[in-house]
């Protein structure tokens, strides 16, 4: 009986952990919800066209992979088959919209009108981790807690993401940063370079997903990929708002390493250019 | 075994200290799981969608003739800074410190594979008046946004955004973030040129970092050396006048995508032109 109290306590470490703190909503660095485009100035004739049969020149796909796409073939489409690449290793770079916004304090929702899908990053499942001050007014990398198993339930092609926020600490707090600027001894107020501001990224891990396609053209992830992606937020000097996903997709069975990609998003005024489009129409 | 899990559980909670996670410095390798045809082979003549380009960058792309990177004032252009990490390259990145105070006052960069150096200053000078010299790699300051890096570049030579001719003018200015996430370090770059983008233009690209110390990774850097190397008349610019690039219809066939595409423009980087490229293929068949 102890013993089983034990492991429910373990279990539940990390959810109690991050508990503690503000919710993932108070904890985000900067407003992130909102309209934001995708803007195509990498991979365009594989994304804005269509890449054709047995185009995957930049992709590490082992031989199945190679084995599965070069036997892709159209004219066997399958109404069912219209949202296979439309899964969460692959929607980030199909060209479209991401609306934004928070489904409760914990729950960021992505919807996209290309393929009309939902993601929900759910907080407060992974570790901690990130920079913070600690009583020295030193700034320390620190980890804390484990990640939670996700919950059983279906694969689906959004699967099922855990996310959190990798803070960057604040520079007013810091009076010693021996570890800030790549632990490289830089002082917050010495000529200026560190930018006042809360900063950081938004670490996301999705598993339990529906096999699908990392290309329309038939190129396979299986439904034990992983994807792992990493967004930072910025606004230039010109002021618009911008972020970029760092998209990373391990999948043993039908890629030789991991695949990866970043892509760009400039945020909309409001949404009066967002176009729902089914996975068919598109 | 009671024990042994509590102490376990007590150590998940234990801070770890990790202090290399933002350190950006050490030897960066490429990966070309995106624009990989652009970046290593090169793409064919007349490939310009997905770039913001004006009515004269158009023009001159569409002007530009191959054989002109044989000429001996071309030969030894080395790729600007806007395009040169894009390319095959390894990057080094070692912190230079004042030797009296042992304070950071700049981050130094080795582009591998064209030898280029390049200095980003961090201690707060400022950049320099307009008339002062352009260079291949301009002039860089750099600053933290967090455990990003960010740098703002100026006073870059004229040169290309992509090495089919498309141009880049002297007035080109560029903000540059390198933000590290484990053992991948994601570059963005944002491009600004009055002449010849009608709007600024983003790129990102990742590296991977290199362990040990990439012995047999590096090439070395061999000094250029014009010489003749064609037939060619001497003093000629190889070009093409207004409508008479033979390649337009070339690159149409080659690509299957029609030239108004394939000529670049800002409408070309938003989803919305999928609509008219079916249009345009529609209308072709």
């Amino acid at each position: 009986m102890r013993r089983t109290a034990l492991y429910i306590l373990l279990a539940a470490l990390p959810l109690t952990l991050s508990a503690q703190g503000p919710s993932a909503r108070a904890q985000a660095p900067r407003d992130v919800t909102g309209y934001w485009v995708s803007v195509v100035s990498e991979d365009w004739h594989q994304r804005m066209a269509a890449a054709r049969k047995g185009d995957f020149t930049s992709l590490p796909l082992n031989d199945e992979g190679k084995r599965v796409a070069n036997a892709w073939d159209p004219a066997k489409y399958k109404p069912a088959d219209a949202c296979r690449p439309f899964g969460a290793p692959a929607i980030m770079r199909v060209p479209g919209r991401v609306h934004i916004t928070w489904a409760d304090d914990a729950t960021l929702r992505i919807d996209t009108d290309a393929g009309q899908q939902t993601r929900r990053l759910q907080f407060g499942t992974l570790a901690t981790r990130g920079w913070r001050v600690n009583g020295r007014g030193e700034i320390e990398w620190f980890e804390q807690g484990r990640d939670a198993t996700p919950p059983a339930g279906p694969a689906t092609w959004q699967g099922y993401s855990a996310a959190r926020w990798d803070l960057a600490p604040d520079p007013k707090a810091v009076r010693n940063a021996v570890f800030f600027a790549g632990g490289l001894g830089t002082s917050p107020d010495g000529a200026g370079i560190v930018v006042p501001g809360r900063f950081g990224s938004l670490h996301v891990v999705t598993t339990r997903l529906r096999a699908g396609y990392l290309q329309a053209n038939g190129v396979p992830y299986s439904e034990s990929a992983r994807v792992t992606e990493d967004y930072d937020f910025r606004t230039e000097d010109d002021g618009t708002e911008w972020f970029t996903v760092s998209t990373i997709v391990e999948d043993s069975k039908y890629l030789s390493a991991p695949f990866v990609t970043s892509t760009d998003f400039r945020k909309e005024a409001d949404g009066s250019k967002w176009r729902p489009t089914s996975c068919a129409e598109y | 075994m009671r024990r042994v899990l509590i102490v376990a559980a007590l150590l998940a909670c234990v801070p770890a200290v990790a202090h290399a996670q933002s350190d950006i410095t050490g030897e960066w390798a490429p990966l070309f799981h995106e624009d990989q045809v652009d970046r290593v082979p090169g793409l064919g003549p007349v490939d310009f969608a997905g770039l913001p380009l004006t009515d004269g960058a158009r023009q001159w792309a569409l002007s530009w003739d191959a054989s002109r990177v044989s000429v001996l004032e071309h030969q030894c252009q080395v790729h600007v800074l806007p395009y040169i990490l894009s390319g095959p390259t390894r990057l080094r990145i070692s912190a230079r410190r004042d030797g009296n105070t042992e304070r950071i006052v700049a981050f130094d960069q080795y582009i591998g594979l064209w030898g280029q150096d390049r200095t980003i200053w961090v201690d707060g000078r400022p950049h320099p008046p307009a008339i002062a010299p352009h260079t291949w790699m301009g002039f860089s300051t750099g600053v933290w946004e967090g455990n990003t890096f960010v740098v703002r570049t100026s006073h870059i030579k004229q040169g290309w955004i992509r090495r089919n001719g498309v141009p880049e003018s002297d007035l080109v200015t560029t903000t540059e973030r390198f933000t590290r996430h484990g053992d991948m370090l994601t570059y963005v770059i944002y491009i600004k040129d009055p002449v010849y983008l009608t709007e600024p233009l983003v790129r990102s690209r990742n590296f991977v970092r290199m362990s040990g110390l990439g012995e047999g990774n590096w090439i070395a850097a061999t000094p250029c050396e014009p010489g003749e190397e064609t037939a060619a008349p001497p003093h000629g610019v190889p070009h093409y006048l207004p409508g008479e690039n033979p390649f337009v219809a070339e690159a149409e066939r080659r690509t299957g995508i029609p030239a108004e595409a394939l000529t670049g423009g800002a409408e070309t980087l938003y989803p919305e032109y999928r609509l008219r490229l079916k249009e345009l293929l529609a209308n072709r068949k």
